[in-house]
């Protein structure tokens, strides 16, 4: 059997609330296990993409997930095996303790207690944070929060993860770990980001997009030859 | 105007701890609960906004600093009830961690200031939109209705105080809505500006709330 | 002041750390019942009480200074209640009297206990939330059963408190750092922006929260917390909180 694309996006256009029209006419797909990039100048429209993909903006063209179609009575089916991890941490940490936090997906999931204890235990020890699970997020460090927004992202055990700006603000070690880290991972990522050596780590493809169009999509060593196409889009 | 412990009487704080309680739960199930739900990060963060805007303190005459109230800003903002409720949050909280206003005081403090002051001051607000709107009138409208509301809130932190046999009305009440009237230009003067300029951002967050 | 000073020493690890949260905010909460309720009381009452604060003070190790700044808060509402109540007094000896004013030795005393019982309270208070962490007071809370979403928005609250804490502080030293004092009407639409700056920001923030819950499956119900059960021990504990409690009421009617 031909392995069905998880991600489907044709002729996507996408506007915000405001009207500002962030994405237009988008075609991309992105296939089991190939994780994919999503490269642009500032303003490109990489997190409205992302946000897009996760049913929070209106659309017209057409999204498959996993084979179903983005539509509102889908969404909640879809955002149990397709999840996101913020931009800004402080977004994506709400609860008053780490271990609620990460309890919170599970929770909505509908597990039982023991079921969601286990998987934030597990989670936590594997992102080193288990010290920190009874911490309040304001006594965090960045790259803490950074970890601990993944965290909550992976105990909903996702096929499909969208990323946005994984390593901004992180150290060079703590962001060389990360890659390890997802590399490791059974789920397909969507990561949006300006870092090429991060993409070149963990993505074999790359979309280009700028002012909302998508320009290109090109193995990820292709474009990192391209010196002249990444100093267009302001990449180098 | 935050009453602390032991300036109220028992049948006083029983009372009002009573009537803002059952306040309180009706405002909380007056929304449908998919509705409420769907609100609980703007209320319990908005809240949280007006804790934080109540840092920025403005200078009083005579050393002393006078910090925004918020009780009319969010109403406006929002919508009544649920101004009301955020601001019973932020007065919990006040009580809670930060011991401005008493334990068993809460219940007449967000009486007089989750209430009266931001539904009472509301409603002169509401009035102004029947009758004279424009946007002329627009400020005068903000700036009245927040003044007001800092003026009920004193009028009944008297009343109450008079209640429990604490002090005397007659005392009272003149000393307090004395140094609240101050109080009120500085609350006025920043809910008039900050609505003005949050109308001229985005005018649509004004447009939404269906009061 | 800055905010880590709010609840700066509620993550210490002394024995009344250790305790029970439940069992601490119902024996603080009756406390201040009991300390507010009580109208006049002996000298003994009061000695009594503020040797259970300071014998808690020093288990828990928080510093007295730590205790008497923070407690700072009561003195512009409670010191002008005070004064106006023991200028309107009447009896005992009059010290001085001018119009409707006196100060009378009753009126001193009354004021005196007015002061007392509300430092005491505030005490307390600032005790229980420098030994107990906020997020455990709520759940507390919850086995009380207060509504859920209530408790829910005071989370939220919170969470936010302390992020929008610090975007104020940046945003004043923002302006501060371009601006060198002006009119008060000047001053006044400053602050104004300011207010309005900040609330925008906390509304985008919010579509944004609201936008990584829904993600992670939310579907709009309460946010699910697991107690833990309550012991023996806590059962115990709170009857030893309480007899102290009835010995400090039997102590008032002396
Ligand atoms: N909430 C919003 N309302 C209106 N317009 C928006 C909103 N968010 C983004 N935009 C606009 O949509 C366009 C795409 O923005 P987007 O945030 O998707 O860019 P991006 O590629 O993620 O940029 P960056 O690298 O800076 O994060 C921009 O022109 C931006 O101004
Ligand atoms: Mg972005």
């Amino acid at each position: 059997m031909v392995d069905q694309p998880l991600i489907k996006a044709a002729n996507l256009v996408c506007e915000h609330h405001d009207g500002t029209v962030a994405l237009d006419d988008v075609s991309f797909e992105v296939m089991p296990g190939r994780s994919l990039a999503v490269v642009g100048p500032n303003g490109a429209g990489k997190s409205s993409l992302l946000t897009c993909l996760m049913g929070f903006l209106k659309y017209s063209g057409e999204i498959t997930i996993n084979g179903q179609v983005l539509t509102s009575t889908s969404v909640p089916q879809i955002r149990r095996v397709m999840t996101m991890v913020f931009q800004d941490p402080d977004d994506q940490l709400f609860m008053p303790t780490l271990a609620e936090d990460v309890a919170f997906g599970p929770n909505n999931l509908g597990l039982s207690s023991d079921q969601v204890e286990s998987r934030v235990s597990k989670v936590l020890d594997r992102l080193n944070l288990s010290e920190l699970r009874d911490r309040p997020p304001h006594h965090l460090s960045f790259g803490e929060k950074r970890r601990a927004a993944l965290a909550t992202a992976l105990a909903m055990n996702p096929s499909i993860l969208l990323l946005d700006e994984p390593t901004a603000n992180l150290d060079p070690a703590t962001r060389r770990e990360l890659a390890e880290y997802l590399a490791g991972l059974d789920a397909t990522l969507l990561i949006a980001t300006h870092d090429l050596e991060f993409v070149k780590a963990l993505c074999p493809r790359v979309i280009l997009l700028s002012k909302g169009r998508l320009i290109t999509e090109v193995d990820t060593s292709c474009l990192l030859q391209n010196t002249a196409l990444l100093r267009n889009h302001r990449l180098a | 105007m935050h009453i602390p412990d032991g300036f109220l009487d028992t049948k006083t704080w029983i009372t009002f701890t009573a009537v803002s309680g059952v306040g309180l739960t009706l405002a909380l199930r007056s929304f449908k609960k998919e509705k409420l739900a769907q609100r609980i990060p703007l209320i319990g963060m908005t809240a949280a906004f007006v804790f934080a805007a109540q840092m920025l303190n403005f200078p009083i005459a005579g050393g002393t600093s006078g910090h925004f109230m918020g009780g009319v800003f969010a109403c406006i903002l929002l919508g009544p009830w649920t101004g009301f409720i955020t601001m019973s949050l932020v007065l919990i909280i006040q009580c809670l961690l930060f011991q401005d206003g008493g334990l068993t005081a809460l219940g007449a403090n967000i009486f007089n200031m989750g209430f009266i002051g931001s539904v009472g001051g509301f409603s002169l607000y509401g009035l102004f939109r029947l009758l004279v709107w424009g946007d002329r009138t627009r400020p005068v409208a903000y700036a009245l209705a927040s003044w007001t509301s800092i003026m009920l809130a004193a009028t009944f932190a008297s009343f109450q105080l008079a209640l429990s046999g604490t002090i005397d009305l007659s005392v009272s009440l003149p000393t307090m809505l004395g140094v609240h009237a101050v109080i009120g230009i500085g609350e006025a003067a920043i809910t008039t500006l900050a609505l003005m300029s949050i109308w001229k951002i985005r005018p649509d967050l004004m447009q939404q709330v269906k009061y | 002041m800055h905010h880590s000073y709010l609840d700066k020493y509620a993550r210490g690890t002394t024995a009344i750390h250790g305790l029970d949260a439940r069992v601490k905010v119902l024996f603080s909460f009756a406390f201040i019942i009991l300390i507010a309720s009580l109208r006049a009381s002996g000298f003994e009452f009061y000695l009594a009480c503020l040797t259970l604060i300071a014998v808690c003070l020093i288990a828990a190790r928080i510093p007295t200074v730590y205790l008497l700044t923070r407690s700072i808060v009561v003195i512009p509402f409670a010191g002008f209640a005070a004064i106006s109540y023991m200028l309107t007094r009447t009896g005992g000896t009059t010290y001085w009297h001018s119009g409707p004013f006196a100060i009378t030795s009753e009126g001193l005393i009354d004021a005196s206990h007015l002061l007392a019982r509300s430092w005491l309270a505030v005490s307390c208070m600032i005790i229980l939330v420098n030994t107990t962490p906020f997020d455990q007071i709520l759940k507390a809370f919850r086995t009380f059963r207060l509504h859920s979403i209530l408790i829910m928005l005071l989370s939220f609250f919170y969470r936010y408190l302390y992020l929008l804490w610090d975007e104020s502080e940046r945003m004043q030293r923002a302006r501060n750092l371009r601006y060198f004092g002006g009119k008060p009407e000047k001053q006044f639409a400053m602050l104004g922006h300011l207010v309005s700056s900040l609330f925008l920001r906390t509304y985008e923030r919010t579509e944004r929260v609201q936008m990584s819950m829904l993600s992670r499956g939310w579907d709009g119900s309460a946010a699910h917390v697991k107690l833990k059960p309550f012991t023996l021990q806590n059962v115990l504990n709170l009857v030893i909180g309480f007899s102290l409690l009835i010995i400090l009421w039997w102590i008032s009617t002396w």
